[in-house]
């Protein structure tokens, strides 16, 4: 717990002192909501606000894929993974401090952001609420199995193409409980085995992924 | 002296070429080890093999102690933070004995005005002053430091081999490595010239 909070401590301190980094998210986000909703512009309202939740999911997805790099890759570049690693306290708690101080500073802002532009769009509150929800569950398991990933291709120079290959057919279990969830919302069905299924599978990637990134970390760094 | 590290037929490959081949050594407290040779003759592999950051393809390393410091070619610091930032998140209770230990470190490597600047306001040579001050605020019974001389002025030089004999002095095992023989009068020091993979 020690090694978790010193990681902790020093990544929310380093991101504090980066500035506008922390807006980019959203302002991707932004952006891509904004050039799905011109896109669709000329279908009817009724299918549009069934689609509008859809792709807000979609999009925290794709703003979650394009950060998945930074994890490890600004530690690896400076030496602190040798550090770390040489220290031998680099164990399970460190990576899951990482990923989780990771996934509060570039996608809870995301996540925090969307029921705002879904209840902009004119998304009932209900919707919102799922889709607020199964983003909360969900989110943070990509950034688990992501992380494996992301120490996989640390090395690589052109991982990030690489990175996103490998992760997003590992996303299609979110996704589909992710969206379905949000969509039984929109046509007034119980949502809440779709979410007890995204906790199930957060609850076992937690358990994975610490284990198995740290030995991909391993192997990278070789 | 104590066995504190024993290393058995350390074998490593690159790319069809035994990097590393069949290294057998044994490492006591107290001792001080320098692994020479030319670039890329195979000593930052080896460190980064004894140190754990690399996995080991074949042989063993017994590492009797779990207390060790690592400095490498790339110095660990993050250069957003400042230098007391950086040192200071590294130790491990954040209370007033380790601040009298950050205040000693940054005067003995007379860095004390430094101590609220961002890492990315120093030179490169301070930078490796920051790193190498690690050595002296955790109490790591083994200092393993890739090329410690390199990008340093002479005075900073001398403020490392002095700190070599003072940390001799705590029974503190100490392995460096350079691209020649090492010499220093109040240390007994083990030279091991690191060629074709074989230690000799």
């Amino acid at each position: 717990m020690e090694e978790f909070s010193k990681v902790f401590i020093k990544e929310i301190k380093i991101a504090s002192r980066s500035g506008y980094e922390a807006l980019m998210p959203i302002m991707y986000l932004l952006i891509i909501v904004l050039f799905f909703n011109i896109s669709i512009s000329y279908i009817s309202k009724n299918l549009i606000l069934e689609l509008t939740p859809l792709m807000i999911w979609l999009s925290c997805l794709l703003v979650s894929v394009l950060n998945l790099e930074s994890i490890f890759k600004e530690d690896y570049e400076d030496g602190t993974l040798d550090y770390l690693i040489s220290s031998n306290t680099f164990h399970e708690s460190v990576i899951v401090a990482k990923v989780f101080s990771h996934w509060l500073l570039t996608t809870l802002p995301v996540v925090v952001v969307s029921p705002f532009i879904s209840l902009l769009l004119g998304i009932d509150y209900q919707t919102t609420l799922i889709l607020f929800l199964s983003l909360v569950i969900g989110t943070p398991t990509m950034s688990l199995l992501g992380s494996v990933a992301a120490a996989l291709t640390l090395t690589l120079k052109r991982g990030k193409i690489l990175l996103a290959i490998i992760v997003l057919p590992l996303y299609v279990p979110i996704l589909i409980f992710g969206t379905s969830a949000v969509n039984n919302s929109f046509l007034q069905m119980s949502s809440l085995s779709e979410l007890i299924f995204l906790s199930i599978i957060f609850l076992v990637f937690l358990l994975i992924t610490p284990t198995a990134c740290l030995k991909s970390l391993r192997l990278s760094l070789d | 002296m104590n066995l504190l590290m024993k290393i058995i037929n350390l074998t490593i490959q690159r790319n069809d070429r035994n990097i590393l081949d069949n290294i057998s050594l044994d490492i006591h407290t107290k001792s001080f080890l320098n692994i020479y040779g030319a670039n890329g003759s195979g000593k930052t592999s080896f460190l980064k093999v004894i140190t754990g950051i690399s996995e080991i393809e074949s042989g063993a390393v017994v590492n009797h102690s779990n207390n060790q410091v690592y400095v490498g070619h790339k110095y660990g610091l993050k250069t957003n933070l400042t230098v007391s930032e950086n040192l200071m998140l590294d130790l491990q209770n954040n209370n007033r004995d380790k601040k009298n230990k950050l205040t000693d470190a940054l005067e003995v490597y007379k860095m004390s005005k430094y101590r609220d600047t961002l890492v990315k306001h120093l030179s490169h040579g301070q930078q490796k002053r920051v790193s190498l001050m690690r050595t002296l605020l955790l109490d790591s019974d083994i200092w393993i430091l890739d090329e410690p001389f390199s990008a340093l002025d002479e005075e900073t030089k001398g403020i490392l081999n002095n700190t070599f004999v003072d940390a001799n002095e705590h029974d503190k095992t100490i392995i460096i490595t350079g691209h020649s023989a090492f010499k220093h009068d109040q240390l007994k020091v083990r030279n091991f010239l690191l060629k074709d993979g074989r230690i000799q």
